[in-house]
């Protein structure tokens, strides 16, 4: 006998549905999988075979054949579990045949026949929900995460048993409510802020700039200078995440597994802090089944990399397509992924390799290699950076001074009001950020007054700065000027621009 | 290459790159037989019992002079020429050294101003230079070279390339040793210094094209530097630094030494600080040099220089020139030209010592932006400098 019920994979960092079929025919005992399977979906079958028994449910001595299909996609994952083992049930024709045909079914299967948590139930629930799928039978742990789409009925269930019993109407379960949706307010709770750094009033003004533009940094300074204090705070600083922005951070992290099972939706914009041995992959995604790496755990976010000229220098290279395209594409024989890509990158690293210059009294490095520990930072990733800043360690009376410092809201306060101004300039473009003015773009907005243009040609002149860096030169203007609350740039913001850009004199010569 | 003296100039290139033979073996073959021609035409046996019978079939296999043909076009092609002792521009006051070189490359112009007695200030330092250290190499460099002064250094990073870019600055003429192939361009961040003293000034150098640096070349270089000063000064050295050897090359020369004395607390300074210790001659202005060099001149000295030259530059010893302190010229401009009490107060901050923007902000009691603008203002007048990012010094 013939059934079919419904399941789902990912594909990068979307669901797809998967049909499910089972058919028990005459001939020799056994259970047959095909569809395209990787080996972690055939090993389904021995699990599936053993956790039916452990339920009470014994396979008849029968040829029993499931296909998944569409049979051009590669099945990953343990989520088939369920699945398989409940359209072997069906066309056991042992329980009534209800119609699933709403239904999507997500769940391993431990050999006793309870049912374990997977990775990845949001964004197969959510493109189930939007392809008119409008129940969900899922392991009771994911139901948290899907219970994040409205409108979707979701089920949990703890055991082979007590899905088959729901399934046939045995049992009653109620629909799970995920109460963050109403509570969604957009901002959480911080655990740190900005005020508990002392001082570094130039430092806190460029990471300002900064965040307001979606401008990348880079910091450079002896340890100690509170360099990663403040990266670690920058999330503190930005907007909160929309819903949109939350439920697509979330989805990301339900893939890589990255989720509380309390199933909130992610609301802190991510920081991601990956040591600097990490690998090509890692960082950008990768594997046999393409897993989003960590410019893509750190999208609506901040990548921050702490130490920059220790990480490999292939693995600085290839951040400079996400850094350009705010995407990655991953590509296999099977499918090409495509994963978002949109963080602010933040770079931290020391002047010289003992990390004391300029102070020459405790500097113990030769100008070749001072020069040579800067030069690991090639200039076209150097030139995707339009932030550039020195940073002096805190003195020790900055430490114990009871100044009063700003804290994460009110600056938070400004940084919304000025990304708000930009939003309401680009509303007819694809861009919502200074940072992602283009040459042709930034023609369009941003025009000098003839003082100011003056003044950016003589710097130039004077500074040897390329043709690239001037439009860098000329976003950070924007955003300096939009800070101010000014339509048009003067030449105070480009000032400040050329010091926040510019990079030379950070060496000897 | 002027093609009046190529024959002479293709002996002296033949001579000086004989395979296997050093400037030791040179020195006793001229003693030896002379000139350069005895030696050409010297019997292998003669030559046998002076350098051995390898080395003298190696001088004899290289009679036809192939490769000092070539390397004369070679040079021709380079704009590189060569003076050696007994050419008309050989530097007069390499030849009151131990060890004068016995050829030079010379890119640019070797200028007679060289030969005139006390116009020539050695200017050597550390390469790991501090801020103080560069601008002062530079203040003295422009300072000096505004007298008159010729200003000798190695082209190196830090206080060299410093003291070079100052005298360039006050359009004086400068002389650059180098310690590997005059054409090789060491190191690479100086390129562009490089090819300006092509056009105002001169780079020499004891070895021919394409010799790659080698640690051992600038100890030997060091000494064509005292070799071609008056005095030598010291700018920034630290305990155990290569400075410290050309002033002791400079010594037994009998050239002055001066030093720059630096914060006991510093340790770029230490080296500098211990010459001083040990009597070099402690200078806080460039004015002192001068006048210690006027000292120095002796009559026997100053008859013996070139007449037409000496006229040409009396300036410096008759005219008592009162050199203006720099610093409080600054101090007057500021008067002068009536700063806003804010950029009066910034620049009451600032000193040659680096000082972070961050405590500049602390002081002025200002927003960044208003801090930033007002730097920039003061960094156009040229009164304050940012020598690294985000730090500032008064500009002297």
């Amino acid at each position: 006998m013939f059934s079919k019920v419904t399941g789902g994979t990912v594909i990068g960092i979307d669901g797809a549905l998967i049909g499910v079929e089972a058919d028990i025919n005459d001939g020799l005992p056994m259970l047959n999988l095909v569809g395209y399977l990787s080996s972690s979906v055939k090993e389904a079958g021995e699990r599936v075979r053993t956790a039916l028994k452990n339920s009470g449910y014994y396979l008849p001595p029968k040829r029993i054949t499931i296909n998944l299909s569409p049979a051009d996609i590669r099945k990953y994952g343990s989520g088939f579990d369920l699945p398989i083992a409940i359209s072997i049930v069906l066309s056991m024709g042992i329980v009534p045949v209800i119609d699933l045909e709403k239904t999507i079914i997500i769940g391993e299967l431990s050999l006793d026949g309870s049912i374990m948590a997977v990775n990845g139930v949001l964004p197969m629930v959510y493109h189930a929900f939007e392809n008119g799928i409008t129940t969900c039978i899922i392991p009771d742990q994911n139901v948290a995460e899907a219970g994040l789409i409205g409108g979707m009925k979701v089920y949990g269930v703890k055991s082979l048993v007590e899905a088959i019993d729901f399934i046939q109407g045995d049992i009653e379960l109620l629909p799970y409510e995920n109460a963050d949706i109403e509570a969604y307010s957009g901002l959480p709770d911080y655990k740190c802020d900005f005020s508990e750094i002392k001082g570094q009033p130039v430092l806190k003004r460029g990471l300002e700039i900064a965040v307001s533009g979606f401008h990348n940094v880079l910091m450079t300074g002896a340890a100690g200078a509170g360099k990663s204090m403040l990266a670690k705070r920058l999330t503190t600083i930005m907007p909160g995440l929309s819903f949109e922005e939350s439920v697509e951070v979330t989805k990301i992290y339900s893939i890589s597994g990255l989720l509380d099972k309390k199933g909130r939706l992610i609301r802190e914009r991510p920081f991601r802090a990956p040591h600097h041995t990490i690998s090509n992959h890692a960082l950008i995604g990768g594997g046999a089944i393409p897993k989003p790496g960590e410019v893509t755990l750190s999208h609506n976010g901040i990548l921050f990399l702490d130490e920059l000229p220790e990480f490999n220098k292939n693995v600085l290279e290839v951040l400079r397509q996400p850094l350009e395209d705010k995407k990655i594409i991953v590509s296999r024989v099977q499918a090409s992924y495509v994963f978002p890509a949109d963080f602010m990158l933040v770079a931290a690293m020391n002047p010289c390799p003992c990390g004391n210059y300029p102070n020459l009294n405790k500097c113990t490095c030769t100008p070749f290699q001072i020069k040579k520990y800067q030069q690991k930072i090639s200039g076209p990733l150097l030139d995707r950076i339009d932030i550039n800043m020195v940073v002096k360690p805190v003195q020790f009376e900055d430490i114990f001074s009871d100044h009063e410092e700003e804290n994460s809201e009110a600056i938070r306060q400004r940084v919304v009001e000025t990304r708000a101004i930009q939003n309401k300039r680009y509303i007819d473009e694809n861009i919502n950020l200074n940072s992602e003015l283009d040459g042709k773009l930034i023609k369009k907005y941003i025009v000098l007054e003839n003082e100011v243009e003056d003044y950016l040609k003589q710097s130039i002149s004077n500074k040897d700065i390329s043709a690239r860096g001037i439009n860098r030169i000329l976003r950070l203007s924007r955003t300096i000027a939009d800070m101010d609350k000014k339509d048009k740039i003067e030449v105070k913001h480009l000032k400040e621009a050329l010091f926040y850009h510019n990079h030379v004199g950070i060496t000897v010569r | 290459m002027k093609e009046i003296n190529k024959e002479r100039d293709i002996l002296n290139l033949w001579f000086n790159n004989i395979e296997g033979i050093g400037a030791i073996l040179r020195r006793k073959l001229m003693t030896k037989f002379g000139s350069i021609e005895n030696i050409l035409s010297a019997s292998s046996i003669l030559l046998e019992e002076i350098v051995g019978a390898n080395k003298a079939v190696q001088i004899t296999a290289s009679h036809n002079m192939s490769y000092a043909h070539e390397l004369y076009e070679e040079l021709k092609e380079k704009k590189i020429s060569i003076v050696y002792p007994g050419a008309e521009d050989y530097p007069v006051k390499l030849l009151n050294m131990f060890d004068p070189p016995d050829i030079l490359y010379v890119k640019g112009i070797l200028s007679k101003k060289l030969n005139i007695y006390n116009m020539n200030i050695g200017v050597v330092g550390a390469r790991n230079a501090s801020v103080y250290g560069r601008e002062l190499a530079s203040f003295f460099g422009r300072e000096l070279a505004k007298e008159g002064i010729n200003i000798i250094s190695g082209l190196a990073l830090g206080i060299d390339g410093m003291s070079h870019r100052g005298a360039l600055y006050a359009g004086g003429y400068t002389v650059g040793v180098l310690g590997c192939g005059i054409d090789v361009i060491y190191p690479r961040e100086n390129a562009e210094l490089f090819f300006e003293m092509y056009k105002n000034g001169a780079v020499i150098s004891e070895y021919g094209p394409g010799v790659i640096p080698n640690p051992g070349f600038f100890p030997i270089r060091n000494r064509i530097i005292s070799g071609l000063s008056d005095g030598l000064l010291v700018v920034e050295a630290r305990k155990k630094s290569g400075s410290l050897i050309t002033a002791d090359l400079a010594l037994e020369q009998g050239k002055q030494v001066y030093a720059i004395p630096g914060r006991i607390t510093d340790k770029s300074s230490e080296g500098t600080n211990n010459l001083i210790r040990q009597g070099a001659m402690c200078v806080v202005s460039p004015k002192e040099i001068i006048e210690d060099l006027n000292g120095i001149v002796t009559e026997e000295k100053y008859k013996s220089g070139n007449k037409e030259l000496k006229s040409g530059n009396n300036k410096l010893y008759n005219d008592n020139v009162d050199l203006a302190d720099e610093f409080k010229e600054n101090i007057e401009v500021l008067n002068k030209n009536s700063l806003a009490p804010a950029e009066k107060m910034l620049y009451s901050c600032l000193s040659l010592e680096p000082t972070y923007i961050d405590d500049i902000i602390d002081k002025l009691r200002m927003s960044v932006s208003d801090t930033i603008s007002l730097l920039y203002n003061m960094e156009e007048k040229g009164l304050i400098k940012q020598p690294l990012k985000g730090y500032y010094i008064i500009s002297v």
